[in-house]
This record gives structure tokens, sequence and C-alpha cells, in this order.
């Protein structure tokens, strides 16, 4: 997923596998174990250390107050910025002062006219300009394009950890049959030409699928975090498998599994809570890999389907406008640097916190 | 541009010369040599002659074909004549109008030295409908006496079409008066004996041609070489040495190019909003001057699918769709003199084009109220399928009427497509699955029959492959339509201008949009400049210059 | 040893089934109706039906794969596009020098730039080249490719001039005509593409080699060698690089596999006639034989590569054969 960018099955490379670090010296799935089950006995200590460990990183704080702000603006932020402004994302200002002059999309903070029922034209204002010659408001495209951008994150990567959760977990701990078939699948997944196989199902999958938005999503959303989601799960299925293999020979199982308690009871109440703090952690920067990847699907035209903002699409539009408006190019650029590097940033502070013997 | 609309633009347009001022063509001081080059986005289907059927393999084609008739390297009037290329004068027509007798011109020659002669034409005719080729022009061989007969695989040769000597003889099944102009299609081109004998559906991409210039390579995917043919004596220009044709540069990149002078002319169009810059910084229309614009008789509309339950016995939503459309916003996508807004079938200067003033151009808070109150109780639940070209501006015009749309309580869902997809699965009924689709039409010649009848009669629509995307067959309509087509003369003019207004205004088939515009952008190093619409649309490439 | 090897062998050519497997029952089982699709223009239903007959559609799935493995094993064919009747193969052959000279020119470019920031900056922590790596690792890791790539277009290639907006040359035996060619040109070309290319990797490179670095700075033998006097520099070389570096070149070989697969937003912006370029083609076109042929090649080269890496591990590290 890592490498989206470009090749994205990567095995390794990007930010989620050098995290993971399959070649790596230090998996650190195996690292935080022993910090782990010295906290065992006091849990509340535990999650004490870390958030304290996480308050002292003060660049993925900011992450997280950003990420937090992002959810705010895009789904509350960017319905109310709709209704202040008068218009929605979609409609367009052509006549009335989307478009300057030249014919070019108008620049920011201009004022347009809305045509109004009894043929008034009402002043409203286009904080960032027009989108493009279709003249739609910018600003608010990019803060609806947030929307899809969290939503096809987080969908994906919920569907990816908890495929990959379930798969991982029960290989690490059943071993046997359970574990081979589990890790041949694993190894087949990441055989696969990932990021071809990612436009093609988006192409095809795509067609029949892009309509469905349960009532809430973007069109082309669900797509994209079915195909993120089913091609995804791999990484986390590794990081389960090797986490809950190392805690199935602990005394505390053997323990357990003397007085007989179920296998369900020994996965529920002994080896799930040890995959949290990596879960969490493979899932935030799951989530800055998944938004890199549905803009960069978007900007294909595979992704997020029309009329829906997404920072993908702005930005496939943009290079129409280079020489007149570059500023276009510059708004879903810098929106989806900043998401991904705060995800980015709170990954690797909240990595740090829950293994302090890390090297970084 | 696809191929068979292109056709409107490549064919016969007599009446684009009255339209055109007249600007004057190759230029006296024409300097000889160097290499031009050309930037396309997508690549050409085929150039092999009897198969290539997209408008910009014909603008090659115009420079290395040679044919019994063309269209002379001239602008205007004179430009829109098809005149004889290597026939020696006129054919003789037999009284009966059916037997057409050509004289072969002595002296034209391939690119590899062979002479052309009767049977070079005689060649070209079989092997453009011999069925192992699966040509999809062979519909025009319709005319020819025996060519079904080998399209259908029951004969090895045209039994119409004969060489005796330095004669051509072809006879037709009907007279036919649009024959001379079908000539001119670069299908029916002389082809060399080598060419003959290779009979490849999957087309040849290097064979020597008898025009100005030949195609010497071309690698699929990437670039089109062609070079003066050496053995050219035929009396057209021909320039630059070599002429070499990039693929797949988008527009912006290819906008980049020409003006930094890397290419010579962006043959796939500018990004829309650079057409003001470059108007203001190099002028409109000055002799050899870098922005040249002409009016094509084309119409870029949205048709309506009768049959489907939407708009099948409907008018009252079709007319509210022809008042929602913002017609303004639609060509402002476009930019800077992308055509001139519409609300009829006919466009400007076409026999039978009368201003109807039925719909409005501009969009208000009138027209709206207008669109609300006809489409009120026709919505049958308001849902819609939206078909459009994935490519260009497509999808923001689509987004665009999208919007109308929804202005009058119609939902529709916009369905990007490959272009060539687009109109092949909307002109076959059983993949029509639309309600409505963006398309474009471009004269085959200056007639309304071409407009009204290729595109409305209700006749065809049960064809796998027609144009009317509308499914609009309605009988009065049909009978008026063939009796239209009848006649001659100012009656003509007035039953197609009469039935123009009549559909338009009764039972709209389309929401028509946009008569579009021939836009060229040319580097600041190249002189030379002709524009003939029907070789194609942009400069001729066999007369363009280096300065 | 040759037991680990044939076992390695096996398990490619099961992967190799495995994934061509999917794929065809993906991509010839969901696509609305691929005989209309190879019909072409002007298709009637009979049309359609006589196509599907002859492609098989209409024969049970398993036999259908058996036949376009047997095309495939037997006569290396992958078919015909659908688009333009064009030899897939040979479509294929085309794109892939330009791959992979944008793969394996960008691998040098992000080795030339992670090693010197990783090793460097693993060596002294905390120091201003240390924090500006890490500034460079964030923001490349973080940054959209396409809008780097964008970026370098605009600036380089169009403000300033100094490059080719987009465009290939070949670096040998250029198609007649063609505008540029030769290794000058083309390299000049590849500029932009292999810089946007190299990019994220240079990042991630450059992380995991920092990390790797440290965390071998921190082992017993590295604190033995110490202490027992050696120079620093010998330190670094014999015990800390050799072994830090190690898994970097495992990873390196993967990266490569599946970046061979089309580096499709870098050729997209480029205009790279590479896979990558294909592949959305022929996706966009609903071309299926030529999307299959992209996959089955890029599959290909993932599994030789994976092979590769087996191999030269085993080689390298005795235990693994052991394992």
């Amino acid at each position: 997923m890592s490498n989206v960018a470009d090749s994205a099955a990567a095995p390794s490379g990007g930010q989620l596998a050098s995290f993971l670090g399959g070649a790596g010296p230090s998996p650190p799935a195996d690292l935080f174990l022993e910090e782990e089950l010295a906290a065992e006995v006091e849990a509340r200590g535990y999650w004490a250390g870390v958030w304290l460990r996480l308050r002292r990183d003060k660049l993925a704080l900011a992450g997280g107050v950003f990420i937090v702000l992002l959810f705010v603006i895009a789904f509350a932020g960017a319905p109310l910025a709709a209704k202040l402004l008068g218009h929605g994302p979609n409609e367009p200002f052509l006549v009335s002062g989307g478009l300057d002059e030249d014919q070019l999309p108008a620049g920011p903070w201009t004022h347009v006219g809305k045509l109004t029922e009894d043929g008034e034209l009402e002043q409203q204002l286009f904080v960032l300009g027009s989108d493009s010659t279709l003249a739609r408001d910018e600003f608010l495209r990019l803060l609806y394009g947030a929307q899809v951008s969290l939503e096809v994150g987080i969908g994906a990567t919920c569907l990816s950890l908890f495929l990959g959760t379930l798969l991982g977990a029960l290989a690490g701990f059943f071993r046997g049959w359970v574990d081979t078939t589990i890790s041949r699948m694993v190894d087949l997944t990441m055989a696969f030409p990932y990021l071809l196989f990612v436009i093609t199902l988006a192409g095809t999958l795509g067609t029949r699928l892009n309509h469905v938005t349960l009532g809430f999503l973007g069109e082309g959303v669900v797509t994209l975090v079915l195909v993120f989601g089913l091609l995804g799960w791999f990484y986390s299925a590794r990081v389960m498998r090797s986490v809950a293999l190392s805690i199935r020979e602990k005394e505390f199982v053997e323990a357990a599994r003397m007085v007989g308690a179920s296998n369900w009871r020994i996965v529920r109440s002994h080896v799930f809570p040890h995959l949290v703090g990596p879960l969490i952690v493979l899932g935030t920067l799951n989530v800055a890999a998944f938004i890199l990847a549905e803009a960069g699907l978007s900007f294909l035209g595979l992704g997020i389907q029309l009329p829906t903002a997404s920072w993908g699409t702005l930005l496939a539009d943009a290079p129409q406008y280079y020489t007149s408006r570059p500023l276009l190019m510059v708004w879903p650029g810098v929106a989806l640097l900043l998401t991904t590097l705060a995800f980015n940033l709170l990954g690797d502070g909240l990595r740090d916190a829950f293994d302090p013997r890390g090297s970084r | 541009m696809n191929g068979k609309r292109l056709l409107g633009i490549v064919l016969a347009i007599t009446g684009i010369a009255l339209l055109v001022a007249a600007a004057s063509t190759a230029a006296p001081t024409a300097k000889r040599g160097g290499t031009i080059v050309l930037d396309i986005s997508t690549d050409v289907d085929y150039i092999d002659p009897q198969l290539s059927y997209y408008g910009e393999t014909w603008k090659l084609e115009a420079a290395t074909a040679c044919k019994l008739m063309n269209w002379q390297d001239k602008e205007g009037a004179a430009g829109a004549v098809a005149t004889p290329e290597v026939s020696a004068g006129l054919p003789v027509i037999s009284r009966d109008g059916k037997t057409y007798t050509f004289t072969i011109k002595p002296g034209f020659r391939f690119s590899n030295g062979q002479t052309v002669t009767a049977r070079s034409f005689v060649d070209a005719f079989n092997r453009f409908a011999n069925p192992r080729m699966q040509s999809t022009g062979v519909q025009f061989l319709d005319i020819v006496q025996g060519a079904q007969a080998v399209i259908d695989g029951k004969a090895r040769t045209i039994s119409g079409v004969r060489a005796q000597g330095n004669k051509l003889v072809v006879r037709l099944t009907k007279a036919s008066p649009d024959f001379l102009a079908r000539l001119t299609m670069p299908f029916m081109q002389a082809i060399d004996t080598n060419l003959a004998r290779q009979i490849d559906a999957n087309g040849i991409n290097q064979y020597a041609s008898c025009g100005p210039y030949y195609f010497s390579s071309r690698t699929p995917g990437r670039s089109i070489t062609l070079r003066r043919n050496p053995h050219y004596k035929g009396g057209r220009a021909a320039n630059a040495d070599t002429i070499q044709v990039n693929v797949g540069n988008d527009i912006a990149v290819q906008f980049q190019n020409v003006e930094k002078g890397t290419s010579d002319y962006a043959s796939s169009g500018i990004p829309p909003t650079e057409w003001k810059n470059v108007v203001g910084k190099y002028g409109l229309n000055r002799k050899d001057g870098r922005v040249q614009v002409r009016p094509l008789f084309d119409i870029r509309y949205v048709a309506m699918n009768h049959g489907r339950p939407l708009f099948r016995n409907n008018p009252g939503l079709a007319k509210a769709v022809n008042w929602a459309v913002d017609r303004q916003a639609f060509s402002a996508q476009g930019g800077y003199l992308y055509g001139k807004r519409t609300g009829q079938i006919l466009p400007p200067g076409m026999v039978g084009y009368k201003p109807q003033g039925l719909y409005p151009l501009k969009v208000t808070a009138n027209t709206i109220k207008q669109a609300k109150k006809l489409a009120d109780g026709n919505l049958r639940g308001g849902k819609a399928v939206l078909w459009s070209s994935n490519t260009g501006i497509a999808p923001l015009q689509a987004q665009l009427i999208q919007y109308n749309l929804k202005q009058i309580g119609l939902d529709a869902e916009v369905r990007l497509l490959p272009r060539a997809q687009q109109f092949t699965n909307a002109g076959n009924p059983e993949t029509a699955t639309f309600d409505m689709t963006m398309e474009r039409w471009g004269a085959d010649y200056a007639d309304p029959y071409d407009f009204v009848n290729i595109l409305l009669d209700g006749a065809q629509v049960k064809n796998p492959q027609h144009n009317n995307y509308a499914y609009f067959n309605v009988a009065k309509y049909n009978r008026q339509m063939t009796s239209a087509s009848l006649l001659t003369g100012p009656r003509r003019g007035a039953a197609y201008a009469a039935l123009d207004g009549a559909l338009m205004r009764e039972n709209p088939p389309w929401a028509p949009l946009v008569n579009s515009n021939d836009r060229s952008f040319m580097s600041a190093r190249v002189g030379c400049i002709t524009i003939n619409e029907a070789h194609g649309s942009g400069p001729l490439l066999n007369v363009i210059c280096l300065k | 040893m040759l037991q680990y090897l044939l076992r390695r062998l096996l398990w490619a050519g099961v992967l190799f089934i495995g994934v061509t497997l999917i794929t065809y029952v993906l991509f010839f089982q969901m696509p609305a109706d691929p005989a209309r699709l190879a019909a072409g223009k002007s298709a009637t239903a009979e049309d359609v039906a006589r196509v599907s007959h002859q492609l098989g559609l209409d024969r049970p799935v398993h036999e259908q794969y058996a036949l376009f493995l047997k095309r495939l094993v037997v006569d290396h064919s992958l078919g015909r596009s659908y688009a333009n009747r064009r030899s897939v193969n040979e479509m294929v052959g085309e794109a892939v020098p330009v791959t992979t000279a944008l793969v394996l020119g960008g691998a040098v470019l992000w080795m030339l730039i992670a090693l010197p920031v990783g090793i460097l900056s693993a060596l002294r922590p905390r120091s201003l080249l240390d924090r500006g790596a890490m500034i460079f690792i964030l923001i490349g890791i973080s940054a959209p490719v396409v809008w780097i790539g964008l970026l370098l277009q605009y600036f380089v290639g169009f403000r300033w001039g100094l490059t080719p907006n987009a465009g290939y040359c070949d670096i040998i035996s250029p198609p007649e005509g063609a505008g540029c060619g030769g290794p000058a040109d083309w390299a000049y070309h590849m500029i932009l593409p292999w810089l946007t290319f190299a990019i994220l990797f240079a990042a991630s490179y450059a992380r995991m080699i920092r990390s790797n670095v440290m965390d071998t700075l921190g082992e017993d033998y590295v604190r033995t060698a110490r202490a027992k006097g050696a120079p620093e520099s010998l330190v670094v070389r014999r015990h800390v690089l050799r072994n830090a570096l190690l898994p970097i070149v495992t990873m390196l070989g993967l990266d490569i596999g599946v970046a061979l697969g089309g580096a499709i937003f870098t050729e997209a912006i480029f205009n790279l006639p590479g896979l990558g370029r294909l592949a959305l083609n022929s996706v966009l076109n609903l071309d299926l034989p030529t999307m299959q042929g992209v996959i089955v090649f890029a599959t290909l080269a993932i599994i030789l590569l994976n092979l590769a890496v087996d191999l030269v591990y085993a080689v390298i590290d005795p235990r693994i054969r052991l394992a």
C-alpha cells in the first residue's frame, strides 16, 4: 500500500512496509511484547505510559490535533461553510462571475452572483475562487474532498485491519493447516502486481459499484474501500500472526489453557489485548497510504465519480490551468500533503510511544 | 473526434466557402526542407488506407494519398469543390448516370517508383471490399455494382470496377450525384501492387503511396513519420522534408511544446482557457498567423433516447431539457471561439437554415422557471443515465448538463466512456442503455439530408450501427424527411427549414447546444498556412513550411 | 541447497498459477460482456454469440482458463487486443524497455540519495544533517507522487525550460524519423520521471537505512569491536554497514520487481509509453487481453525477482538452507 504512490504493492519500500520491516532487523511487532507483558499486570500503567510518551512528542501531537481538526472541518465545517456561503460544492457559477473576463476560473476571494427565483443576482463569496471552467467553489470542493479522503482512508483501513487481524491472529494462534492456508494466501497476495490490480478492479468493478453510496458516502467510495481493503489486508495479517505466535508461547497462555479456558476465551482475553498497540499504529499509517491511493486513482479517473469532489480529481483538473491559475495545482496538493503528513507523524509518534525501546 | 462524424468535417463542405473570408493560399516565399512536428494526444486506429477512419489519419492521408478526385490545396470556395487529380479531367458519365469512365493522367508514381495506373484504383476498391479486411467504411460502396457480393464473400473482385488500359470504368447501381465526392475519401486512393496483396485486418503500417508524401514509419502509440515522395510529380506542394507526428502528449503539454517551438502544431487543440490568451498575443486569422479559426458545419447536442421509457412519447420533458440546458456555460467549457450556441438542428449556412429562436441561448431566472413548468409531471421517476466521452472537456460539460437537469428535478447519473465505445454502443440498439448521450456530428457534405435524414430517420433505429442516437422514430416525421429529401432548389430548403422548426417545437429529439469551430494553434517557425476543412481540420500538412 | 532451490521453484510456479487464475476469473467473468467488447463495432446479437463461442466464453471457467494457460505456455501468446487487434505480446514487448529504464534508473537514483542520507544521519543522530534528513523523509513519504510530478513538470520543464515536459526517446535504435534518440536524449527526457519516481523510495529507503544502521550500532558485536579499540571507520565499514545493508538489498530486489509492473503515475504524467500507461489505457478501453497481458508480465517479474532474492540469500546466509 505504501507505494501506492507508484508501485503500491511494494513488499517493502514505503512507510507501511518500512514500519513493518519484512526483512528489516527489528520487526516492531516482536519488540514491544516484552514491554507489554511486563505491563500486563498493570494495564492502566501501561496505557498511562503510552500517553505520557506520546505527549512528549510534539510533532505527533500536532499531527493528532490536525487530524481531529480535519474531521471537524470535513464533516461539520463543510456543510456549515456551504450554508454560510449560500451554495453547494457542485453548483456552477458560469455566467455570474465564476469565470473572469478572459473566461478563466475566477481567482481567490471573488464575489459571484447566484440567480434567485425572482431573477435577482445574489452576491456570494468564492473564498479560493473557481475550481475549473465549470466555476464551482474551489474552497468548498476542497472541504468536501476531505470527506471523501477520510471516508476512503478510514473505511479501507477498517476493512483491511479487520480482515488482516482476524486472519493473522487465527493463523498465529491455531497454527497447523489454518496457518498454512492463511500464510500461503498472504504470499499469494504479495506476489500480485498490486497497483495494476487496483486500477483494473477499480475500472471493472467500479462500473457496478460506483453508485452504491449507502446514502451518505460519495460515489465511488464503496468501490475504493472494497478494492483497497480486500487487497491491503496482508500487512496487518503478517503483523498479527507474528504477535499471536509469540504470545502463544507465553506462560500465561499455557496457564490459561491448563485451567481449561476455551480457545476463544484465550484469544479474546489474552491475545487481542496485545494486538491493540500494533493495530493502532498500523491503522494510522494505513490511513495515510489509502488517502494517497485514493487521490492517485481519482487523478487517473478511476476513483471517485463526478461530480463528487476529491482532492485527486481537483489535482487532475489543475494542469489545464497551468499558465494562468497555478494556484489550482497548489491547494489540493497541499491539502493532501498536510493530511498524509499528519497521519504519518501521528503513526510514528504512536509507534515510539508503544515501543519505547525502538531506536528512533 | 471520431471517424464517422469526422467525415463531416472532412468531406466536401461546399458552403463553408461562403463563411470564410478567403485568405490567400500558398505563400510565394514557401521554403522547402526541414521537419514539421505535430502533436496528437491519442493514437490513430490505423494508417492503412482501406481501414483508417479517424479524422486525424485522414488529415495525414490528405498529404500521402493520390485520388481520382480530390480537394485542391486552397481555402474557401476553390478548395471545396471535388476536382480531378489522377483523373485526366472530369470522367465521362453515361446518359443514365450509372457508368463513369475515368482516364488516368500519366506521371503519377508511388514512393517506391511504381507507376499509378487504372489498376491501382481497381486494387483499392477490391481491397476495401475484401471481407478479410473487415473495413468499417464499406457502407460507402453501397452504390458500386458488385461490391456487395465481395463484401458478403460471394465474389473475389467487384464486377462494377474495371481497368481497361489507362481507363477506369465504374458502374453504379443507381445514379448518384455524390459519387465523385465519395471518391475523395482516402479509402479509394490508389494503392501499389504490394499493398494490394497484403490483406490483413490488423492494418499495414508501412506502404508506398502516390501523394506528395508517404508514411515512412509508424510505431503505434508513439510516432508516425511522413517523408516526401521522391517520385511525386503531381503538382501539389510538398514543402517540408519530413512530417513527424508525436503521439500521446496531453493538450497541456502540446500547448507548451508549441509555445516553446519544440512542436509546430497542437493537432489535438490546446487547453480551452488558453485560446483567449493566444488570440490576444498572436491575433486571429492573420496571414500565416499562429491562430486560425474556421467555422465548421457541425453540431454538438444531447440526444434524448426515445426508445427508453423516460423520453418515449414525452415531448414535455424533451422541451424542458431544451429550456434547462445552459448553452452559454456549455460553450464556455471549450474556451474562446469554441463555437456558436444553437437551439435547432441545422447549422448556420446550411440549406434550409432559418433561425428558429425556439429555445434560450442564455439562462435566466425565467428560463429556469419555464423549464421547471414543462418538466412538471413529466419526470417519470426523475432518474436518467447520461453518457459522455471521458476525454478533454467532455466530463466538465457532462457535469454541467447533469447540474442543469438536476434543476428541473431530473437526477442524471453520468457515465464516462471512451469516445469510440460511447458512439458504437450508443448506435447499437443492443447496447444503448442511456437516456441521454452527448454527441457531435459533422456534416459529410453540405446538405440538410446529412443532418436530418441521417441522424433522425426512424427507419434505421434497428440497425446495429446507426447514427440516430435519439432512437427517434415517428412515422409522421419519417414521411416528411423522405419527401423533403426528394425536393430540389428553394423548395428543398423550405421543406427542411419547416421540418427543423416542427421537430424542435413539437417533439425535440435533441437538445442542440453549439455549432463548433475548427481552431488551430501553430508555432512561430511555420508559415504557408492553408486550411481546407474538406481535407481535415488544421493546416494542410503538405503545404505548411518552415519560415 | 538443491532441495531448497527446487522448493522455491515449485512455489514460484504455484504462485504464477494462482495469480493468473484469479486474474483470469476476475477479468473475464466480471465485466458485463467480454464477447461484446471483442466483437467490436456494429456487432449484432448473432455476432456476439459467434464471438463468444470463438473465445470459448460459453464454456466452463476452468476449461477457459486451461485454454488460456495452454496458449500462454505452449504458444507464448497473450492474445490480441480488443481495441486495435494488435498482438499483446508485441505491445508488452514495446513497453517493457521503457518501464525498465524508468525503474532501474529510478532505483539507482534513489539509492544514491538514500544511502548517504540514511547512513550519515544515523551516524550523527540529532545533528543538523539528521534533522534535515528527517524532514526530507517525512515530506518524501507524505507527498503525493502525482503532485510532485506535476510540480516538477511545471517548474523545471515549463517555467525554467531546463528539461523536456514529457515524452520518451529510445536509447538505442530509435524509430526512423523520431525527433530524438540516443543515450543523451534518452537521459535528458528521463530526468524528471526518474526524480518523480525516486523521491518516495529515496525517502523510505533513507529511513530504513537510518534505522537499520542505528540498530546495528547498538549491537553487542559492534560494542565489542569498539572496546577492542578498532578504528571507528573500520567498525562502521566492516561491522555496521555490512549487517545493516544486507536486508536493504533484499528489499531493493522486491521493490524493483513490483515496480516493473508499471510505474503508472509517473508514466501517465510524463507520457512514457511503458507498461503502466499500457495498463491504464487498456483499463479505460476495457481491453481485457491487454490488461491480462500486462498483469501476467508483472507477476512474472515479481516472482522471478523474488526467486533471485531467495537464491542470493541462500548463497549469502547458509542458515536459510537449513530452514
